[in-house]
């Protein structure tokens, strides 16, 4: 599973709704990890890469640098 | 009782804004973006919902789209957020002390200034005269979308490509435009602050703070934000960097529902429908003796207008003229309302105006049961 980390919730709801009308399937959740308190934005779709995934967020300014 | 408040705050909200607000208290009770829990999520879900609504309806990203308590909260942050040493305001001289007082404060502290210039009904000259004021130590020009005293609408397309021109910020104070005029990002403001519980039909207590995110600005009020919490320094990324504290939860998601209801209606409609109105009321009032109209608004210069007219009842003060009209059913401020430059410019500074604004939910018949309140009121004059 691709697990993107997003520091903010807003970001992270707008990268699951630009994959979902992409016909990728994800959920948001809340973590915490290296970079503190955030959001886990799980790739649950199993045909979808994470480079792809990457290329359609970097297309919203969505970074998954942190990840 | 018939309000014509509708400047101030909206009343009636329409029926899906009440049933959203008094659902979204049960149902999205918990703190949103705090916790990792359902209900935490569904909660910050549902808000991001009415972000992305908001963001949709002035042209913006959702990030970039931030709630704030009011419109007046938004121009702090807006205005105090980009002061810096030495800086220069340029403002129009109709300015609600909404915009007004955080330029002087945050000119003040920063050992900065402000001029202002003089708007027109003449929409080159009002360009010209901002320009004029402008300086090469200018930070942003702050302006009214339109007079919450008189309605005079300032031409923000002109006044956006002035401010590109000069790489200045654009800062539009949308308290009474937002949900009626065409205020959006891509009509050229750089930031828009604007009220929720006006013309946008949201709870008050929600505001908008709208930026294209070219000018970056400082906090006034740092805090918890639920992200980035190992850091001890505020978030760079925005929302999050502006919404400190937890935010109006069951409001800003009533103001997705009010912003729904005026996409739905559109603003061009609502705007035609109280416009009319301000024209029926402008049409009447000329035929009473007594009554002293401010701003004149008719079929040739409709386009130039806010749908608010102000008045005064002979030489009543304007408080005591609304406390008259008030005791007669129709619900109308008096006095200065929070804009003093304005009436200055108008020649009303000592006594104000009574204000007549009405809202979508208003109607031809309760503007001429007024006239006639009014009329029989001017003859006991």
């Amino acid at each position: 599973m691709t697990i993107i980390y997003i520091q903010s919730f807003t970001q992270a709801q707008k990268a699951l709704s630009y994959l979902q009308k992409h016909g990728i399937r994800c959920i948001v959740e809340r973590s915490f990890g290296r970079s503190g308190c955030g959001f886990a934005l799980k790739v649950t779709d199993k045909n979808a890469s994470r480079a792809e995934v990457c290329a359609l967020l970097g297309s919203i300014g969505v970074s998954c640098d942190l990840s | 009782m018939i309000y014509l408040d509708n400047a101030a705050t909206t009343f009636p909200k329409p029926q899906t804004v009440y049933r959203k607000w008094a659902y979204a208290m049960s149902a999205y009770g918990a703190n949103p973006g705090r916790s990792g829990h359902k209900f935490s999520q569904s909660t910050a879900e549902a808000v991001y919902k009415s972000r992305a609504k908001c963001a949709e309806f002035f042209g913006a990203q959702p990030e970039n789209t931030i709630f704030t308590m009011n419109c007046t909260h938004a121009l702090n942050f807006a205005i105090k957020g980009i002061a810096e040493n030495g800086c220069h305001f340029v403002t129009s001289d109709m300015e609600h002390n909404a915009a007004i007082r955080p330029v002087y404060a945050a000119a003040k502290n920063f050992g900065g200034s402000c001029t202002m210039f003089e708007a027109s009904a003449d929409e080159e000259q009002t360009v010209y005269n901002a320009e004029r004021a402008i300086r090469s130590e200018t930070v942003a020009l702050v302006c009214t979308a339109a007079s919450n005293v008189i309605g005079l609408r300032t031409p923000l397309r002109e006044l956006a490509a002035l401010c590109r021109r000069k790489k200045i910020c654009f800062i539009v104070d949308a308290a009474q435009g937002a949900g009626t005029l065409p205020i959006t990002l891509k009509d050229g403001a750089n930031i828009i602050c604007a009220a929720g519980h006006k013309g946008l039909y949201g709870p008050m207590g929600t505001g908008l703070l709208i930026t294209d995110g070219k000018f970056p600005l400082n906090t006034i009020i740092e805090g918890g934000t639920g992200s980035a919490s190992e850091s001890i320094v505020q978030p760079d990324f925005t929302p999050d960097r502006f919404e400190s504290g937890t935010i109006n939860t069951a409001g800003v998601i009533a103001l997705g529902e009010g912003v729904e209801f005026v996409l739905q209606h559109t603003p061009e409609k609502i705007l035609a429908h109280e416009l009319a109105l301000c024209r029926r009321f402008c049409d009447g009032t000329k035929k009473i003796r007594g009554i002293y109209l401010y701003n004149d608004i008719t079929p040739q210069n409709s386009e130039q207008y806010a749908p608010v007219v102000s008045f005064n009842i002979g030489n009543v003060p304007s408080a005591e003229g609304a406390a008259m009209l008030s005791t007669n059913g129709f619900y109308m401020r008096g006095g200065l309302h929070c804009a003093p430059l304005a009436h200055k410019k108008i020649g009303t500074i000592n006594g104000g105006t009574i204000r007549f604004s009405p809202s979508v939910f208003n109607t031809a018949d309760e503007v001429e049961r007024l006239l006639k309140t009014l009329e029989r009121i001017s003859v006991k004059l």
